[in-house]
């Protein structure tokens, strides 16, 4: 009677701690984090990007749906996520929704991720929270990641994805690599920065089995659940090209420009970023499988070092200080799944973790100027430019009409609400001209730098913002905002006026 | 070897005592007239706005479909909880084995035409590891199966085997039979196998163990199921593919869940006195296993899943798989209408979330097979054709959700399958697994074949064909 009684009482007491822990903690953390994003850069700085590609899509135009789509540097993802929300809720409840179950998500993972790995019993998980916390208020505090929905959704696929992997190396168990597939296939959606990290945890899956007979044995059963969701993911993602744009490959089209622009550091540098995370992964896998090989581990550090040694050799590329101090918040959380009985240091953790903290303080300031200094689209900015434009195309013509140009567009226009300004995704003068018939056109086309510069417009017309194009005039510059006018041939009646 | 003669055994007591239980009337007075209401007005709803009435359809339908997804997902999630599967270890099993006698079990085996099977059926439970003076096996042989009766003469039995003659009545069903045999029921437990079953050799003191491990309240213990001829050819892959998401990862994780689960055909076993206090099976019913689970839930009892194994024979011919497949789907189908004869009881009876699952796992099944079609034709239609009229008919959510099911859904419901094979340890079926969307289509033909049946022919059973895999 005593000893049910006693288990009873363990069982409530891991109740609550997987309550406090697994529920409680994250959705008070997010809503901590939410809060104090939202009050220190706004909604429109937290939904930047993706709030605007949702308003297309909710509108029904083709518009967001070649959004959605159409670059593999604007994943689809984001939009899809926020998408719920942002159809049944106001704007600024959509985004801190959004915000919050992006946090919630990434708490949770966290969260998954120790009690695989420490497997801690009852009142124990509690005695570990601040080990969570510490980690991702470091991650948290840094200004570009606290105002961005996109990174904490991203550091919990990664770190999923990471923690799969590694359990599988240690178990074999079938829901891991579940677990790591899925996770892969959603951090792909994310864009093209993540390919590369997707590529190699994929990749790792075979490789992991080589280490023991019974592995290889069932070589294509781990293969096809591990790579299955993410090729599938891949597949749909390159049938809704082909069904919205007329082009399977639309969006990768978006990848050579980075490289010929010089921006190799995107294509390859961003993703490197996580390498560090995947090395712990291995390291950590290998540590906990009794049946891994150190030649697979050296192998994995010799490619990342010969990758790193191509960027800075070949690409004259200079490790800047920000992603380093990303990479140490991304290895954190990896890091701390590390089995408490092998390798768990609660002194060296905090340590690392307090220093993560001090350090993200320290830069804080210097970082909040950069990031609002480096935005196009910054609140108060969007509207009042968006008003600008505005009052100045109409007192050219009453019957003026603005198309605003790319995904930097859909971002200015996530919030207007006349019909003066239209979003578009692709240039086709001819098909406007047709479609506004009679109206006077203007096209509005941002500054062709980072990510931006890689959009279908540039490709297509890579001196548009420079020199412009056929039929398109220059007007006049709104900051980084370039006005042009679409001339058309001028009527009989129109060249007698001008003759007279 | 014994015989049994009948006499004073009513097999149809819970259509007889309990009619409103019973599938003895597919559709009661007041289901002929709300169906019949509904189709009027869903006429003249199409009449007078067509596409407002298609648009509100497929939203419907629609929002069904995700729900079904997100609900998959979460049963398969919870197939993962240590609580999905019962499991004892050999050394559990001998401790117990020492800790004193084991009662008795009885055994049910229905049997029609198929002499073949006899000998292996007979052969199989002898190997099992029970103590035979404590088995109580039941052939239950129709009275006019000459061939199996024969058969079963000519077989020396064992100590404990002995044969039930079934009397020839409507309806020949096999749960009728099985009525018969839980009346003449010796055993404190009790487990029904098919002919071609080969259950693993310790599924009995498992079983035993589980009841003895589990509350009062849990009075069936399903073990699972799986074929021994995976195989075979493409149909038994997808099958096998299909019985091991079934069983290895859906079951579990509804009994996870603690959900009123649809019994599989066979190798559940009873706590004898609660059975025969149910009246047994529904003889009218032509998936007497599922309606039973669900009757056990509405009497307040729970299933739960046993780490034991028990091979059948997966059918291998398209034309006896689509027979079988349409008993199980018109079994589905007069389920769900007995049980719905008054929805409010029901619910008052499980609880929201076990009628929930009812309405999943027992509705939602059929809906979607009966569904499925329609969508699959739209969508290749706006694949190849493009038309300009299909885009209105799913607005802005609808076209969504609609995308998330068809590109979200339908890769879910192939990845458990593949699971279910990884599961098992099937690798060699996981390939065959990708090309599961033909066997949805075959599931739909045999249930809309289902659907007509069950107006036109509601008792007709189709029995399946066993010991096909010897003859190939």
């Amino acid at each position: 009677m005593s000893a049910e009684v006693k288990t009873d009482g363990m069982n409530r007491k891991a109740r609550l701690a997987r309550w406090i822990g697994g529920v409680a903690a994250p959705a008070a953390l997010s809503a901590i984090v939410v809060l104090f994003a939202v009050q220190m850069f706004g909604y429109d700085a937290v939904a930047d990007g993706f709030s605007g590609v949702c308003k297309e899509l909710l509108a029904g135009s083709t518009q967001g749906r070649q959004a959605l789509y159409g670059s593999c540097w604007h994943g689809p993802l984001f939009p899809l996520f926020h998408l719920p929300f942002a159809w049944l809720l106001p704007y600024r409840w959509a985004v801190a929704g959004t915000a919050f179950c992006a946090w919630f998500f990434l708490f949770r993972a966290i969260w998954h991720a120790l009690k695989r790995f420490m497997r801690p019993e009852g009142g124990q998980l509690v005695a570990l929270a601040p080990q969570i916390v510490l980690p991702v208020l470091a991650l948290a505090i840094q200004p570009p990641v606290l105002a961005m929905v996109q990174v904490p959704l991203t550091a919990g696929l990664f770190l999923l994805a990471a923690a799969g992997v590694a359990e599988w190396a240690e178990s074999r168990q079938v829901r891991s690599v579940v677990s790591a597939g899925i996770a892969c296939a959603l951090l792909l959606l994310c864009g093209a920065s993540f390919f590369i990290p997707v590529i190699l945890f994929l990749v790792s899956l075979p490789l992991l089995t080589l280490a023991d007979a019974e592995s290889r044995r069932r070589i294509q059963a781990w293969i096809l659940l591990g790579w299955l969701p993410a090729i599938y993911a891949f597949g749909v993602w390159m049938l809704m090209n082909r069904l919205v744009l007329g082009d399977a490959w639309f969006f990768l089209r978006s990848i050579p420009p980075m490289v010929h622009g010089k921006r190799v550091w995107l294509l390859a540098g961003v993703p490197l970023l996580w390498l560090p995370a995947y090395l712990t992964t291995w390291l950590q896998a290998h540590s906990r499988s009794r049946r891994g090989s150190w030649m697979v581990v050296l192998l994995m550090a010799g490619l990342v070092s010969a990758a790193l040694a191509f960027l800075f050799v070949v690409c004259g590329w200079k490790w800047p200080r920000e992603p380093l101090l990303f990479c140490a918040y991304a290895t954190l959380p990896v890091a701390i799944c590390r089995g408490p009985k092998r390798a768990l240091n609660d002194g060296m953790i905090y340590g690392v973790a307090l220093l993560a903290v001090i350090a993200g303080i320290a830069v804080f300031p210097a970082r909040t100027a950069k990031m609002i200094d480096g935005a196009r689209c910054e609140p108060g900015t969007a509207e009042r430019l968006c008003g600008e434009i505005e009052s100045y195309v109409t007192e050219k013509s009453p019957y003026a009409r603005v198309f605003v140009m790319g995904y930097d567009g859909l971002s200015l226009l996530r919030t207007y609400t006349g019909d003066r300004l239209t979003p578009n995704m692709d240039l086709h003068l001819f098909s406007l001209r047709q479609a506004y018939k009679g109206q006077h056109l203007f096209v509005l086309v941002p500054k062709p730098q980072g990510v931006a510069a890689t959009e279908s417009l540039f490709w297509r017309y890579p001196d548009i913002y420079t020199k412009g194009i056929d039929r398109l005039l220059f007007d006049r510059d709104f900051g980084e905002w370039r006005l042009y006018e679409c001339v058309v041939a001028p009527t009989q009646e129109q060249l007698d006026a001008w003759r007279k | 070897m014994g015989q049994c003669e009948i006499s004073g055994i009513d097999p149809l007591e819970l259509a007889h005592k309990r009619p409103e239980w019973s599938a003895v009337s597919p559709l009661t007075r007041g289901q002929k007239a709300f169906s019949l209401l509904a189709a009027v007005a869903l006429v003249a709803a199409l009449i007078w706005a067509p596409m407002k009435t298609v648009q509100i359809l497929i939203a419907v339908c629609t929002a069904v479909y995700v729900v079904m997804t997100l609900y998959k997902f979460v049963v398969i999630r919870a197939s993962a909880s240590p609580s999905a599967l019962m499991r004892f270890t050999p050394e559990q099993i001998a401790a117990r084995d020492a800790a004193g006698p084991w009662p008795v079990y009885t055994i049910l085996i229905p049997m029609y035409k198929e002499p073949e099977t006899l000998r292996q059926m007979v052969n199989a439970l002898r190997k099992m590891d029970y103590p035979p003076d404590k088995l109580d096996v039941q052939f239950l042989l129709e009275e006019d199966d000459t061939l199996t009766l024969s058969a079963a003469a000519r077989l020396e039995m064992p100590q404990g085997f002995r044969v039930t003659k079934i009397p020839e009545s409507f309806p020949r069903t096999k749960p009728k039979a099985c009525n018969i045999g839980l009346h003449l029921a010796k055993g404190k437990y009790l487990v029904i196998y098919d002919a071609e079953d080969l259950p693993e050799t310790d599924q009995l003191k498992k079983a035993v163990m589980a009841f003895e491990a589990s509350p009062e309240n849990v009075a069936c213990v399903q073990s699972r199921l799986n074929y021994y001829n995976p195989r075979q050819n493409l149909l038994t892959r997808w099958f096998t593919a299909e019985y091991s998401a079934w069983f290895d990862l859906q079951l579990p994780g509804l009994a996870a869940l603690g959900a009123v689960i649809p019994l599989g055909g066979t190798s559940n076993h009873f706590k004898t006195d609660i059975l025969q206090k149910l009246m047994g099976w529904d003889a009218y019913n032509v998936t007497e296993d599922c309606d039973l689970g669900v009757r056990l839930g509405r009497a307040g009892y729970t299933t739960r899943m046993l780490e034991t194994t028990t091979w059948e024979e997966a059918c291998s011919v398209f034309r006896f798989w689509i027979k079988q497949r349409t008993r199980w789907q018109k079994g589905y189908i007069q389920t769900w209408f007995v049980h719905m004869r008054k929805p409010f009881k029901l619910l008052r009876e499980l609880g929201p979330v076990n009628f929930f699952h009812y309405q999943m796992l027992v509705g939602g099944v059929t809906f979607s097979v009966l569904v499925n079609p329609f969508f699959w034709i739209m969508a290749l239609g706006w694949f190849i054709f493009k038309p300009t009229g299909l885009d209105g008919l799913f607005p802005g959510p609808v076209f969504a959700a609609g995308a998330f099911c068809l590109f979200i859904g339908n890769f879910v419901f192939i990845y458990i399958n593949l699971l279910g094979c990884c599961k098992r340890r099937n690798d060699g079926l996981m390939w065959a697994s990708l090309l599961t969307p033909i066997y949805w289509m075959m599931m739909s033909y045999s249930g809309w074949r289902a659907f007509i049946q069950f107006f036109r022919a509601p008792f007709v059973w189709e029995k399946t064909q066993h010991g096909l895999v010897k003859k190939a």
